[in-house]
């Protein structure tokens, strides 16, 4: 029994999701009641979410991963693995394939350490790389390294960090600022608020470093609201580095010193904007104004202020430890080092991944990934959240590469990517993207305040059945508007998804305006339910369960939908037995 | 310097300066609606984009200036995103320009402003507005079949606003007015024809200053009017008046005069200027059926013509009338009134019948029968004999191509009509043989052919409009063909483009019930014509109109859809200037009701096309923030904290919000109850609501009241200088002398009043004493002065309210507000008054963003908390005591340190120790800020703030000593109270004889306030024909005080207030009392003495 050296229970917001919370105290008094001294601890997330709740076994023979756990498991578990010594089927996890490919930098301790524990991380060489460059390198060598490294920002801009760093550092101020951009609010991406619940130091560490690089003495987490459990790890960690001064005044008995706040953000989406965050600490309404001046020069206060992602900070202690050459090592010519994705959609591994800059999409989504959802095809990857664009199945082999991804009219972005499969409706992904971006404008600039809701509402007219000639072209001609006439990246971005979507899936488009149609049976006003008589049997079943009375039997034995009372529903389609009902798009038989 | 080229010139900036800072100083028109010239760079409309050389499109507000960039502000491309961006807007934009009345009215007569000007009791400003669309209002008050009433959004509700029966109301209503013609021009121009559309070319033709001639070739003007319409429905007597106002304007009329025999087009274009043809359609057409010529077959025009002569010719018993228009029931109806049974047929059914539904009403109660699907084939005669009409049956099949099911007839249905006379109405046409070969293109019909927007016809300098262009049409149509001739013909004259300049419009569609804010139900107001047994009999006018109760309780029926700003939208401008479609982009609009929380300002929040203006000159300019954006995406809207009213947030009613605003989504209530859109006159004077005597524009209708702005120097006013009128109430003015019987007031005429006051006062010499405020003028505060000597009353005293202490401080020492300019140190010291002086924040605000230090001790300054170091009064004194060095440091370093105070919001105490400390410390200025207006300027007068206790006798004037503790208290040992007023007040009260007197903005003369001597222009014309100078003048004669020497020709307009600052010694540095007395003199000539 004393082989077992720890046990970990994944408890990231994905895990507490899953039950994780009710499966590690089932742990601890099976344990107790075994009277088993094991120690159990709570981890971040490792990036498997798709088997939360996670349970990790350590002992001599490495790390045994048991994944979606249910209290039963855990009994076996005990009484098998911790107690018996013997790993029990049926719920242990292959991590190969999913772990195997990637390279992990910025999530080197997710899933490892437990976040609440400065001890753990410093015992995996935290704040080393603060305490080597306060001692051994003066500020502007610091820029140097991250210049040398060729990290690029990670928020999705893409913009070269030590670069930025420079800007700030150059500026003479009495005082200047770091802002950790923790305001994640892609749909489907979940990256920085991984990283803050399973490694919260890192990124205090990363802070620092920035400061002490460009001679800032105070730095802001603005970080969403909406991540409760972020908000409660990073204040736990703050508390912990300023009782070990790492943080606050003289850190580590330097002349450097520099603390952190905790701004947390209302949810408006635009905020992840640097000029529309830096209004919202200071109190005013988040919206977004004409760069330059760029914060560099004038942010936080009219004073000199970087803002980097929580991604982009992570990175730096590890490549402070371990060199600008190692970092670069990894990646392409132009994009170095690696990159966190949440892989979501239909793909059969969901989670949390980092993989090095330049691996083709098609690795991600196939060996990483696992593959599509009930191996239906892939029709197209959603990269970059709403700002992104649809890459089709056949750019799969596209490297993941700032400049390669934007070739295609997509972007890196933050590290969404949503995968979609030949069930899936292009228009619509459109019109839900574009749904998405309308709302959170700021309503400061015209094209984006007005324009993207006039191209949503073509949009769902179009999906509605009610698309006419010219809309086509119309989305296109104010897609490029909206894009090329807004302030921020929000509206400059945000008819990303229409403009790919109307590129690569134009005969979708076109079947809906023309035919009427939606091929992927999703847009409902466009579809049609339909009993093939030489299928129904006659049950009746469908008639009882129709909920407006719209399916009746008909002469000649088997029962027809009046399509006038048909309120589409679905439900005829799911309780036929012999999958007589068919929904039909576009030309339908009388 | 840096050089950069827009459009192709070579201009240059400085650094930092946009593309747009350069355009505008250069006089370069770039559209924008979220830049204005006070607040920093928004750059979110997207308007003001421009095309900059290898860059693209860019927003002009916020690309600052770079070496060498090539700017072209209309450039294909940026013209594009522009039209794009102001097409965006529109499609959220919802509102109308022009009230749907005003678009439906051919003639574009402005119904909502005389119906809302009606509504606000002020009858003849109604009128007014009538006539700058309306020649006729009496007679279209009674005949105009009203397209505006279908297009009234009432209707939504239950009923139209009755709109043409508003014309009649104040064209009736018995004001003797005669619209002014313009400047003479010079030009002549000659118009045919005096039916509507000759008449209404003549009258706007006129209105612009030419000399105009109407030939006609009736006995009397009036064209159809007069010979078409029975005079039950017009009567002869409201045409001759109508066309009596135009006689009056200097219209020619030429009577008798026929086109084609005693004149033609040739021998009018050689002796006019222009021609105007407006023949009307005076050709009758028959029916082409066996039997017609016969006598007894006549047309009905011809009928109603020689009715309308006077004569009555005798008609058989029974008379068929054949048609279904308004002539039909025309003819039918006179022939009643004179004795026959008549029978209107009619090939369709009622259903189908061209006549307006109350006429066929109105004809049935007065007896006329009617047979519809009747069509008649042959009058029956045998020689002289008339022996009926035969007529077939019809019925109605499918609809033919005007849309009416066509009628076809029944096989074997023919039956006789047992008539002995037939007047034919079916129709009318034009008939322009008298034309005869004159190169006037025309239809095959005879129409003359003309450009739909300017009446012009192939001949250069004639014009035509009306029924002689369009075939017979209703005739407030001829009206608007009359005007927009006029119109063309006028630019046309004046050597300006003959095309009317296009305008943008935007319209709402598809209104509601919630969209009108479901009003409560209130239908019209019924007038009941006479009952028709009655009116049958004789030709008397058959309806009556409203009373003044019913048309004010009707005309407050309007739902007022109008824009407030149709005149003041740049978004309506700039969708001119890029000729912007309002349904380029199609979406749900907002439909977003007016919020009318705010005591003084109105907020149509659906027209908000959020450029933040409004906000950003409350934070920036005020220092308030009063208001911010709410919301995200579509719905981002400008709210108070919470969405409370806003004037429950921190807004202080200063309206500098309204001023920004580009479109009409803002707008400032009117003096008006019912808000009116208008085009006002605007004056500039001065304000007299207290001492800062900021300049203003004061907008006036005809000199009526209507609001204030601020001028481009004030830029911001407070609540009380904005708004402050909005609170004087008519029923609060003194009109007429008055003097005391027994326990009330009773009028008089000026000699009474004279006479008693004069005996009172006389009698009372050497124990009176004399009151003014600071709402008098110099020129007033003078005689004032000459009355109280004359009286040996002393020096004449300030109001009470007005007293302070008696402070004696160097004249080198004072400085006007603008010498703050100077200024590196401000301490302000004291409370804020009765009010908050949003003015007075502004242009502290303005010190501080040049880099001046502003202390304030014991002051409250709104808005401005945050730039203001605030310390407690008490220790002013303190430090005061102790000397500068105590006032801080900036004290110390400060070269030019001034004080600022309102002199009545400081304690006696503070005052006294900052004289004294004035006194010690030479480097100091101080800038008061007087209590009342012209308080400056009377001290240097005379004026004194000692109060005589042992009068027996007092005189005010503008002046309520009596609504004071200290007043009432010594008013118990006076006698004798005479009060020269403008409104009633506590002193009037107790008056024993009352003189009224004129309100500032009526009045004129020069005052001197914290910002400077000023002119009083009088911009309202008020009910008082006399000036208060003479008001005092006529009292000094009585008094026998004089002859004073008085002339007041020479002081008009601000003009002359610049004059006398450059030349009198009023400079900016400070009026003195050598300088007041250069102002009096000027206005003074030696008469008499």
């Amino acid at each position: 029994m004393s082989r077992i050296k720890e046990i970990r229970v994944g408890l990231a917001t994905c895990g507490i999701a899953a039950g994780a919370q009710r499966i590690g105290r089932h742990l601890q008094e099976k344990l107790a009641a075994a009277n088993a001294d094991v120690p159990i601890k709570q981890v971040g997330c490792i990036g498997m979410c798709y088997n939360e709740p996670i349970v990790d076994v350590v002992d001599e023979n490495g790390t045994t991963t048991y994944g979606r756990v249910t209290e039963e498991a855990i009994d076996r578990i005990v009484d098998r693995h911790i107690l018996g010594g013997a790993l029990v089927d049926g719920f242990r996890v292959e991590t190969d394939g999913f772990l195997g490919d990637q390279v992990r930098i910025v999530l080197e301790n997710c899933g490892i350490i437990d976040p609440e524990s400065l001890d753990e991380y410093r015992a995996r060489d935290g704040y080393v790389a603060l305490e080597n460059a306060l001692r051994t390198m003066a500020p502007d060598e610091v820029v140097e390294v991250m210049k040398e490294s060729g990290l690029r920002g990670r928020g999705g801009a893409g913009f070269p960090t030590g670069l930025k760093w420079s800007f700030a550092a150059r500026e003479e101020s009495t005082e200047k600022y770091v802002i950790c951009n923790a305001d994640e609010g892609d749909p489907g991406a979940f990256m920085d608020r991984s990283v803050l619940e399973g490694d919260p130091h890192r990124v205090l560490e990363g802070m620092a470093i920035a400061a002490y690089a460009i001679g800032a003495t105070h730095g802001y987490v603005y970080v969403r609201a909406e991540y409760p459990l972020a908000i409660r790890r990073l204040k736990r960690a703050i508390a912990d580095a300023r009782a070990a001064q790492l943080l606050g005044d003289h850190i580590l008995g330097t002349s450097f010193s520099f603390d952190v706040l905790i701004k947390a953000g209302a949810g408006a989406f635009v905020c992840g904007e640097e000029t529309a965050l830096i209004a919202s600490i200071e109190g005013r309404r988040g919206m977004p104004r004409k760069r330059p001046p760029y914060p560099a020069s004038s942010g936080l206060w009219g004073r000199p202020t970087n803002i980097n992602n929580v991604e982009t900070l992570a990175n730096v202690p590890w490549i402070l430890r371990h060199g600008a050459e190692a970092f670069a090592a990894y990646g392409t010519e132009s994009s170095k080092g690696t990159k966190v994705f949440a892989l979501a959609g239909k793909i059969k591994h969901s989670g949390l991944i980092e993989i090095p800059m330049g691996m083709p999409i098609r690795r991600i989504v196939f060996d990483i990934g696992g593959g599509i959802q009930d191996d239906r095809p892939l029709k197209a990857v959603q990269m970059g959240g709403p700002s992104g664009g649809c890459i089709p199945a056949s750019l799969v082999d596209t490297p993941v590469d700032y400049e390669a991804l934007k070739a295609t009219g997509a972007i890196v972005g933050s590290g969404g990517m949503i995968v979609l499969d030949d069930s899936t409706c292009m228009v619509d992904v459109a019109r839900y993207f574009l749904d998405f971006t309308q709302k959170e404008s700021c309503g400061k600039c015209t094209f984006c305040r007005v324009g993207t809701k006039r191209m949503l509402e073509t949009l769902e007219r179009i999906c509605a059945g009610d698309g006419r000639d010219g809309d086509l072209e119309a989305l296109v001609s104010l897609g490029h508007k909206i894009k090329e006439n807004s302030l921020c990246g929000l509206g400059q971005t945000a008819p990303n998804p229409v403009l790919t979507t109307t590129e690569y899936f134009r005969d979708e488009y076109v079947a809906h305006i023309v035919d009427k149609a939606c091929p992927a049976g999703v847009c409902k006003p466009l579809l049609q339910f339909h009993i093939d008589p030489d299928v129904c049997k006659n049950c009746g079943l469908c008639a009882r369960e129709c909920p407006v009375s719209a399916i009746a039997e008909a002469d000649g034995g088997y029962h027809v939908i009046d399509r006038e009372a048909c309120v589409k529903c679905g439900r005829c389609e799911q309780v036929c037995p012999f999958g007589a009902v068919e929904i039909l798009s576009g030309k339908v038989p009388a | 310097m840096i050089p950069i080229t827009i459009n192709k010139r070579p201009l240059s900036g400085t650094q930092g300066e946009t593309i747009l800072d350069v355009a505008r100083r250069n006089g370069i028109h770039i559209p924008a609606l979220c830049a204005e010239e006070r607040l920093a760079p928004f750059d979110s409309c997207g308007v003001c984009v421009v095309e900059v050389d290898g860059r693209g499109v860019l927003k002009a507000c916020s690309t600052p200036i770079e070496d060498g960039m090539v700017v072209e502000t209309h450039s294909e491309a940026a013209v594009e995103v522009r039209k794009a961006a102001l097409e965006l807007l529109l499609s959220n934009h919802w509102g109308d320009c022009v009230a749907p009345c005003r678009t439906a009215c051919p003639a574009k007569t402005d119904c909502q402003a005389y119906v809302s000007l009606t509504a606000n009791g002020r009858f003849l400003d109604g009128l007014k507005v009538l006539y700058r669309n309306l020649p006729l209002p009496a007679s279209f008050g009674r005949i105009c079949p009203a397209p505006c009433e279908e297009a009234c959004r009432r209707e939504i509700a239950e009923e139209p606003v009755q709109i043409r029966h508003m014309k009649r109301f104040l064209a009736d209503y018995g004001f003797d007015y005669v619209p002014s013609s313009g400047a003479a021009t010079g030009k002549r121009v000659a118009v045919v024809g005096g039916g509507p559309a000759g008449l209404s070319a003549a009258y706007f033709l006129r209105r612009y200053g030419h000399d105009v001639t109407v030939y006609d070739a009736m006995p009397k003007m009036g064209g159809m009017l007069r010979y078409g319409i029975p005079e039950y429905r017009l009567p002869h007597a409201v045409i001759d008046r109508e066309i009596d106002v135009l006689r009056r304007m200097g219209i020619t009329f030429r009577p008798s005069m026929h086109m084609g025999t005693d004149m033609t087009c040739e021998d009018l274009e050689r002796k006019y200027d222009a021609v105007f043809l407006g023949l009307g359609a005076w050709g009758t057409r028959g029916m082409g059926l066996p039997g017609e010529d016969h006598e007894a077959v006549m047309q009905g025009t011809d009928f109603l013509r020689r009715v309308n002569e006077g004569e009555r010719p005798a008609l058989p018993d029974h008379v068929l009338v054949i048609g279904g228009g308004n002539t039909a029931m025309d003819a039918a109806r006179c022939a009643r009134r004179l004795g026959a049974q008549v029978t209107v047929a009619y090939r369709r059914t009622q259903k189908e019948m061209p006549a307006l539904g109350h006429e066929v009403k109105e004809a049935e109660d007065e007896g006329v029968l009617f047979r519809y699907l009747t069509q008649p084939v042959e009058f029956l005669t045998d020689g002289d004999a008339f022996e009926g009409v035969r007529c077939v049956e019809m019925k109605l099949g499918e609809p033919d191509e005007s849309g009416r099911r066509r009628p076809e007839p029944i096989e074997d249905s023919q039956f006789v009509v047992d008539a002995q006379a037939v007047l034919l109405a079916v129709g009318q046409v034009i008939d322009t043989a008298c034309l005869g070969d004159a190169e006037i293109r025309r239809e095959r019909n005879g129409a003359i052919v003309v450009d739909a927007q300017t009446g012009r016809t192939s001949r250069e300098n004639v014009y035509a409009g009306g029924d002689v262009v369009t075939g017979p049409s209703i005739a407030v149509e001829a009206i608007g063909a009359g005007h927009r001739a006029a119109d063309a013909i006028d630019r046309c004259l004046r050597g300006e483009p003959i095309e009317p300049p296009p305008l943008y419009t935007h319209v709402k569609y598809g209104v509601t019930r919630e969209d009108i804010g479901n009003p409560a139900t209130s239908p019209r107001i019924r007038t009941t014509p006479r009952v028709a047994e009655e009116r049958v009999n004789d030709f008397t006018e058959y309806e009556a109109g409203l009373s003044d109760r019913e048309a004010v309780a009707a005309a407050q029926r309007c739902l007022e859809c109008g824009c407030m700003a149709f005149n003041d939208c740049a978004l309506r401008d700039y969708a001119t200037e890029v000729s912007a479609v309002q349904s380029a982009y199609e979406g749900d609009v907002p439909r977003k009701l007016r919020d009318e929380r705010h005591p003084f300002i109105v907020r149509k929040v659906g027209k908000c096309i959020a450029c933040g203006r409004c906000l950003r000159v409350c934070a920036d300019v005020c220092g308030i923030s009063a208001i911010d954006f709410a919301g995200r995406g579509i719905d981002t809207e400008v709210q108070a904290p919470f969405n409370r009213a806003w004037q429950d947030s921190d807004c202080v009613s200063c309206g500098a919000c309204v001023d920004v605003c580009p479109t009409g989504a803002l707008y400032d209530r009117t003096v008006l109850e019912k808000q009116v859109p208008l085009d006002l006159v605007r004056t500039t004077t001065t304000c007299l609501l207290c001492g800062l005597g900021c300049e203003v524009d004061v907008l006036t209708l005809d000199g009526s009241y209507m609001r204030t702005l601020p001028t481009d120097g004030t830029r911001v006013l407070c609540a009380r200088g904005r708004y402050g009128w909005h609170t004087l109430r008519e029923d609060e003015r003194i009109t007429k002398p008055m003097i005391r019987s027994g326990s009330a007031l009773r009028e008089a005429t000026w000699n009474e009043a004279l006479t008693e006051a004069g005996k009172r006062l006389v009698a009372a010499r050497g124990h009176v004493a004399t009151f003014g405020s600071g709402l008098l003028t110099c020129e007033e505060g003078w005689l004032v002065a000459r009355i109280a000597e004359g009286l040996g009353a002393g020096a004449p005293m300030f109001d009470i309210n007005a007293w302070r202490p008696q402070i004696a401080i160097d004249e080198e020492q004072v400085l006007l507000l603008d010498g703050l300019s100077e200024a590196d140190l401000i301490v302000v010291v004291g409370g804020r008054g009765t009010y908050e002086k949003v003015a007075l924040d502004v242009v502290l605000r303005e010190q501080i963003a040049r880099g001046a230090r502003v202390v304030g001790y014991g002051a409250s300054l709104p808005g401005a908390a945050a730039d203001f170091d605030l310390e407690q009064l008490d220790d002013l004194l303190v430090e005061l005591e102790r000397g500068e060095a105590v006032l801080g440091a900036a004290a110390t370093a400060a070269t030019n340190p001034v004080f600022l105070f309102e002199e009545t919001s400081v304690p006696r105490s503070t005052l006294e120790a900052i004289v004294a400390f004035l006194q010690n410390h030479r480097s100091w200025r101080v800038v008061i800020v007087p209590a009342t207006a012209n308080a400056i300027g009377l001290r240097y007068l005379g004026f004194s703030e000692q109060l005589r206790t042992d009068a027996k006798a007092w005189l005010t004037i503008a002046s309520d000593p009596v609504a004071t503790v200290g007043g009432r208290r010594q008013l118990l040992a006076v006698d004798t109270l005479v009060a020269v007023s403008p409104v009633r007040t506590q002193t009037t009260a107790r008056a024993d004889v009352v003189f009224p007197m004129r309100l500032p903005y009526e009045a004129r003369g020069h005052v001197i306030g914290a910002r400077g001597p000023r002119a009083l222009v009088s911009a309202v014309d008020g009910p008082l024909a006399m000036e208060t100078w003479q008001v005092l003048l006529r009292l000094a004669a009585e008094l026998g005080v004089g002859p004073l020497p008085w002339h007041f020709a020479g002081l008009t307009a601000a003009a002359e207030c610049d004059r006398v600052r450059g030349h009198g010694g009023l400079t900016a540095a400070g009026a003195t009392p050598a300088s007041v007395a250069a102002i009096v003199e000027r206005n003074l000539t030696g008469i008499g003495i």
